[in-house]
Order: structure tokens, then C-alpha cells, then sequence
């Protein structure tokens, strides 16, 4: 498993992996093969919300999960200042890890894609921080 | 319990019946094995226990509009979604005469 993100385009929130889990057998099939080559990233604050909250789609998709993002320092500031910005706080919550903060900060610093949901899409776009992509787009991009 | 009988706080005959009961059943004070059937108690009755009506009605509403989703509704309360359904359904499906009879089912 690498944390580096050579080869990384992406990188996929916990609401894109519900959403690729969700899809249909041709559809799934191209975000496994993006998720095994590496071209798409988990973060691993992702990961273990996905897990979390849904065991069973995280158990089809983990084999297919080769990279991995780990948290650094910068990640932390970084998410800090995105909610600082978008005028809310990292707020210590016992369930709320900040996966789309951290998600978005990890995209911002690293000048990776963020991919996720169509509904969750907006989310993102109105923080301003990174480029932003939703599955079907990035399908279709795929498939050009 | 004798004592509590002698001094009339409780019906005459209630000690014995009591031993009876005992015997019958064994004295759960002194059982070796742990309480419970060995399954886990039915979780919608749990969440429920710990959620109540009131956070079923008000979350199920804005579940069901789409304001709120399942991820939203897990960082903010910890409930997923696999207990989510089962509780909500639960909640919304007890009457009120129903309501004194709900037990955990796990004795």
C-alpha cells in the first residue's frame, strides 16, 4: 500500500466511495481498475468513515484500494483554514472526523482532482479551495 | 422477603411462593453464566432506548427530503445507517398501547 500520490489524479471522499459502491456492475468496474492502479486515492480518514458506517460496501471495495493518504500537518492546517474560510471550526464532534474537510485540503496542497458524489459536488465547489469532479463527469471523461 | 411478610407488607404465603419460584427457576444471583440469551438484544429497540421518538420523527423527516443524509446523520449522532432503518421504522411503527409492552428481549 503507497501514500504517495504519483499517479494520483483523484482523490474520493466518503460520499463518491458510497456512491461508486451504489453503481452498476460496468460502471463499478471502471472506478475499481482507476482505485487498483492508483489514479484514484483514498484518504485514510475517508476510509475508515466508509468502513464505519458501511461494512459491507467497504469489504467489496477494499481489495480494490491501493493508495492510501495519510494525514499530515499540513493537511491539518490546511482543513483548518478551508472551515476557517467557509466560516466554520474543526469542532472536536465524537463521530464527525471531518473526512470532507481534510478531503478537500488534501486536494488543495497536493493540486489533485476531487472526486465525489453528483449531490455532494456543490459542497465542494462552494469552498472554492480545489478542482472538483462528480462520478458521472469523470466517467464520461474516461470514456472519451 | 420472610421479614418483609412478618411485618405485613407483603401477602402471607408470599415467601414460599417466592422459594417455589427459586427452585423452579434457579436463583439468578447465582448463576455462573452471564445474563441474556447470547444474542445481541434487537438493536431498533436499543437505539430507541437511546435516541427515543423524537429524534426518529425529526431526522426521518429531513432524511426523507433529502435535506440530511445518512452520512450527515452518523457524524452528528453516531447512528449508522444498517441500525438507522431498523430504528426508524421501528419508532414509527409502535401505537400507543404498544408502548408498554416493548421489552429489550434479552432475558
Amino acid at each position: 500500500m503507497s501514500s504517495g500520490l504519483d499517479g494520483c489524479s483523484h482523490i474520493v471522499d466518503t460520499r463518491g466511495l458510497l456512491a461508486i459502491a451504489d453503481m452498476g456492475t460496468n460502471e463499478k468496474a471502471a472506478f475499481k481498475a482507476a482505485l487498483k492502479d492508483g489514479s484514484i486515492a483514498v484518504p485514510a480518514v475517508v476510509w475508515r468513515e466508509f468502513e464505519d458506517l458501511y461494512e459491507e460496501e467497504a469489504a467489496e471495495l477494499e481489495p480494490y484500494i491501493t493508495k492510501k493518504i495519510r494525514i499530515k500537518p499540513a493537511y491539518n492546517v490546511g482543513a483548518a483554514s478551508i472551515a476557517d474560510s467557509a466560516g466554520t471550526m474543526l469542532t472536536q464532534g465524537p463521530y464527525d472526523s471531518h473526512a470532507d474537510l481534510f478531503t478537500a485540503s488534501i486536494c488543495q496542497i497536493e493540486g489533485r482532482t476531487l472526486l465525489t458524489s453528483e449531490d455532494q459536488a456543490p459542497y465542494y465547489k462552494k469552498l472554492q479551495c480545489c478542482s472538483v469532479i462528480d462520478l458521472d463527469d469523470w466517467l464520461s471523461a474516461e470514456n472519451e | 422477603m420472610l421479614r418483609l411478610e412478618q411485618l405485613n407488607f407483603y401477602r402471607e404465603g408470599t415467601a414460599e411462593r417466592w422459594l417455589r419460584l427459586i427452585h423452579n427457576l434457579g436463583n439468578p444471583d447465582f448463576s455462573e453464566k452471564g445474563g441474556g440469551n447470547g444474542e445481541p438484544p434487537p438493536q431498533e429497540k436499543v437505539k430507541l432506548a437511546k435516541y427515543g421518538f423524537h429524534f426518529a420523527r425529526a431526522f426521518g423527516e429531513l432524511l426523507e427530503s433529502g435535506r440530511l443524509s445518512d452520512v450527515d446523520l452518523y457524524r452528528i449522532s453516531g447512528l449508522k445507517p444498517k441500525y438507522r432503518r431498523l430504528y426508524f421504522d421501528f419508532a414509527n411503527s409502535l401505537t400507543g398501547d404498544e408502548l408498554t409492552g416493548v421489552e429489550l428481549d434479552d432475558e
